[in-house]
């Protein structure tokens, strides 16, 4: 089952260069955190904040294409991790047109072009493109069930992994 | 009238802290420098030593998607010079109409590496005038300064 999440905010990490995306799900129980690079993290962060460049910024130009293509966007999907890399898909819905050697077909009358029936289309993406695409676009951002809760254990034994003796701190009696 | 040109070089400018690629004619008379910001520089640098990196970077991801639409990036054009900023078109072909979008240079060149395009400057753009000390910064180059690139 895919799960809908929105952006509920993007941190600059302390200790690196990279900044985290914190997705939360619609009733705040779930949260998946992403590490991104500060390229993608600041074309996120200027999608959240609404800012529009005076250039088209790269992810601005990825929509323009889509755009100017007429294919739609539908939404996009975080589907997997491996490693602690998080992989992601966009999902457009393409319309192809009808070759003519295709339309052999017994009406007469056929329009000038023919169009196919749409047909979905997914490339695969890191989820910091994804995200900050599907934020210029407005469309809805989804995790698998999956990942969501694979996520959990998975950041705590790393977590728990990395605990020294004097993490436990005062409560150690 | 267009005037083909290539990328031969990518260099720091420590002064503005931004990066400058060196676009040059093929007879190697023309000479256009664009300054880039750091991501994009870093996208150019990519395409220019043929690394892969393990995940789709987003230019990647750009020709991804137009191949999987089955979408063509034809050509780039840096069609002139604007308040100090150049200002480019991408050219793609799909399904049998030619479309043009709006880009910066960085993200065009970018792309045209990626998908083997070729790039183009307007006539006009080369030959606009340009600050007598970038013109002094231009004749001072050496070779050296282009890099590897400059086959």
């Amino acid at each position: 089952m895919n799960i809908p999440l929105k952006v509920d905010a993007i941190i600059a990490d302390p200790n690196t260069d990279a900044q985290i995306v914190i997705l939360k799900d619609e009733q705040n129980l779930d949260l998946l955190s992403i590490w991104v690079g500060m390229a993608e993290g600041n074309a996120i962060r200027l999608a959240l904040e609404g800012i529009t460049s005076p250039r088209p910024l790269t992810h601005d130009l990825l929509k323009d294409f889509l755009h100017h293509l007429k294919v739609p966007l539908e939404k996009i999907l975080i589907h997997s991790m491996n490693g602690g890399t998080y992989y992601a898909s966009l999902h457009l819905v393409q319309t192809k047109i009808k070759k003519p050697k295709d339309t052999d077909t017994p009406e007469d009358n056929l329009p000038e072009t023919l169009h196919e029936e749409p047909e979905e289309v997914t490339v695969d993406a890191r989820p910091s493109d994804a995200i900050a695409l599907a934020l210029r676009m407005g469309v809805p951002i989804y995790a698998t069930e999956e990942v969501l809760h694979k996520k959990g254990s998975e950041n705590l034994d790393n977590w728990l992994e990395k605990l020294k003796p004097t993490d436990f701190g005062p409560f150690d009696a | 009238m267009l005037v083909q040109m290539k990328v031969r070089g990518l260099m720091f400018d420590p002064y503005n802290n931004a990066y400058i690629i060196i676009l040059r004619g093929e007879e190697n008379t023309n000479v256009l420098p664009i300054w880039v910001g750091r991501p994009e520089a870093n996208a150019i640098s990519l395409a220019l030593e043929g690394i892969f990196t393990p995940r789709p970077m987003t230019h990647d991801l750009i020709k991804n998607v137009m191949d999987s639409l089955e979408a063509k990036i034809i050509s780039v054009v840096v069609t002139e010079l604007k308040d100090n900023t150049y200002l480019s078109k991408t050219h793609l072909a799909y399904q049998d109409s030619e479309i043009t979008i709006d880009s910066r240079p960085s993200d065009a060149i970018a792309l045209a590496l990626r998908a083997d395009a070729p790039i183009f400057v307007s006539e006009e753009t080369i030959k606009k005038p340009r600050a007598e000390e970038l013109d002094r910064w231009l004749e001072n180059l050496r070779p050296e300064d282009f890099g590897k690139y400059d086959t």
